[in-house]
């Protein structure tokens, strides 16, 4: 019974709500969250920075900060 | 501060009222059908939060969602790629990029390029497969309303335009008063005015028209209205009467809505006033709103017990404040945060902020409102 109960992949949107809300707070929070057997979300802050475009242009992009997933997990193709 | 495994769980059973083991069961399932998803080169999207597919080299890979994105970097909004030089020729720029990007850890890059196109077509989003579930519609609408759409650099042009729409508002209250005397003065044209459009229906589209047009050329605007106001009123009622229909419009249309309400009570301010009902939705003063629990607020105090956030609350409350009250699960802790106002982008938010008294004018942040 669990296979099938694990076939039909019953998820529950209570708990997607909350993972997202879960993540996304500690996310912001600049939490690094860890996931064995999945990967870990990390913010990394970005200072401004020269962007050279090929047509010569030089542009000033704003510092950032972005979401960083690493991941152990490969395709297995 | 890390959060493994184990924390992530506690927490997400916290927020759940789910057991432990329970959450595992579906956080493995997750897992699962993300990875699942990605073996069959389809991407994975949790709405809000991100998408997860296998990139050429077979590596999963996250990319935000625009919400994510815009929310982590509201320190930064309003901030634009600044040009520091020209292009050396004015043919479009190549499509092909920055020389010291890598690629791969750039969470753009999926959104630039053309891969992200069929990702996106592919995407299966993850809709939990319980029927009673809500959460797709909710989620679909809080998208479209969204006012992190516009990326950062959207923000500073929102609020050039909220600029532009304050003095709008100063000169819809400052317009009706020279009408508002030649009427009474001038009553026998009222007639005329009146067969010129009997439809109030038409009159309400024209309305919504003229508003279309202020937006779009405040200048124009500008000129037609306020240089024949302040010489003299009276005149502006005859020309608008007798000729340039065209040019005048607002007055025409400003005027037949007064005599079909009431003939003789003149109130100039039904437009001012619709402004204000939509504005008072959002703003720093006066009552919360549910309506306007999808912006944001400033945070300006954080309290580890909620009985000093609620005194705290009540005592902005007195001195006219919006306050919300929420809590947050910080570093483990519980934390009761009293924030002030609800302001539909964060630009609206940094802007009232800022003219904060002290010190809240400096120690604030700005979040998201959640209501728990």
């Amino acid at each position: 019974m669990s296979d099938l109960h694990t076939y039909f992949n019953l998820m529950k949107s209570t708990f997607i709500k909350a993972f997202k809300e879960v993540l996304r707070e500690q996310i912001l929070n600049k939490n690094k969250v860890e996931m064995d057997g999945f990967g870990q979300f990390e913010v990394i802050h970005r200072e401004q920075h020269q962007k050279k475009y090929e047509d010569g242009r030089v542009v000033m992009m704003p510092p950032e900060d972005v979401v960083e997933f690493k991941s152990e997990i490969r395709s297995s193709k | 501060m890390k959060i493994d495994k184990e924390n992530l769980i506690g927490l997400l059973a916290d927020k759940t009222g789910m057991s432990r083991d329970e959450i595992e069961e579906q956080l493995e399932q997750l897992i699962k059908r993300i990875v699942d998803a990605a073996e069959r080169g389809k991407a994975l999207e949790i709405k809000e939060f991100g998408l997860f597919y296998f990139d050429d080299e077979g590596t999963l890979r996250f990319d935000p969602s625009e919400e994510l994105s815009t929310e982590i970097n509201f320190k930064y909004a309003g901030m634009e790629p600044i040009e520091l030089k020209a292009s050396r020729d004015t043919s479009p720029p190549p499509v092909q990029e920055e020389e010291e990007v890598e690629l791969d850890d750039d969470p753009f890059a999926g959104l630039d390029d053309l891969t992200s196109g069929t990702k996106a077509q592919q995407s299966e989003e993850l809709e939990p497969t319980e029927p009673e579930e809500e959460n797709p519609f909710e989620k679909i609408q809080e998208r479209e309303n969204d006012p992190f759409s516009g990326l950062l650099g959207d923000a500073s042009s929102k609020m050039n335009e909220e600029v532009e729409i304050d003095e709008e508002e100063d000169e819809e209250f400052i317009e009706p008063i020279p009408k508002k005397e030649p009427q009474k003065r001038v009553s026998p044209k009222k007639p005329g005015k009146k067969k010129k459009s009997s439809d109030p229906i038409t009159t309400i589209i024209i309305v919504i028209l003229v508003f279309v047009f202020i937006a779009g050329g405040y200048f124009i605007y500008n000129e037609f209205f306020q240089n024949p106001e302040p010489p003299e009123p009276e005149s502006t009622v005859t020309q608008s009467d007798d000729s340039a229909p065209v040019e005048e419009e607002p007055p025409t249309v400003l005027q037949p809505l007064e005599p079909e309400a009431e003939n003789e009570v003149i109130e100039p301010e039904p437009e001012p006033e619709s402004v204000n009902e939509n504005e008072s939705l959002y703003g720093l003063m006066g009552s919360v709103s549910d309506a306007a629990n999808d912006g944001f607020s400033i945070v300006v105090h954080s309290f580890g017990r909620e009985e000093q956030a609620r005194n705290a609350a009540a005592n902005l409350s007195s001195e006219g404040y919006r306050v919300l009250v929420s809590s947050r699960t910080v570093q483990g802790n519980e934390t009761w945060r009293v924030s002030l106002g609800q302001f539909p982008t964060i630009a609206d938010a940094q802007e009232n902020a800022s003219e904060l008294p002290s010190p809240y004018n400096t120690e604030n942040f700005i979040q998201r409102i959640q209501t728990n």
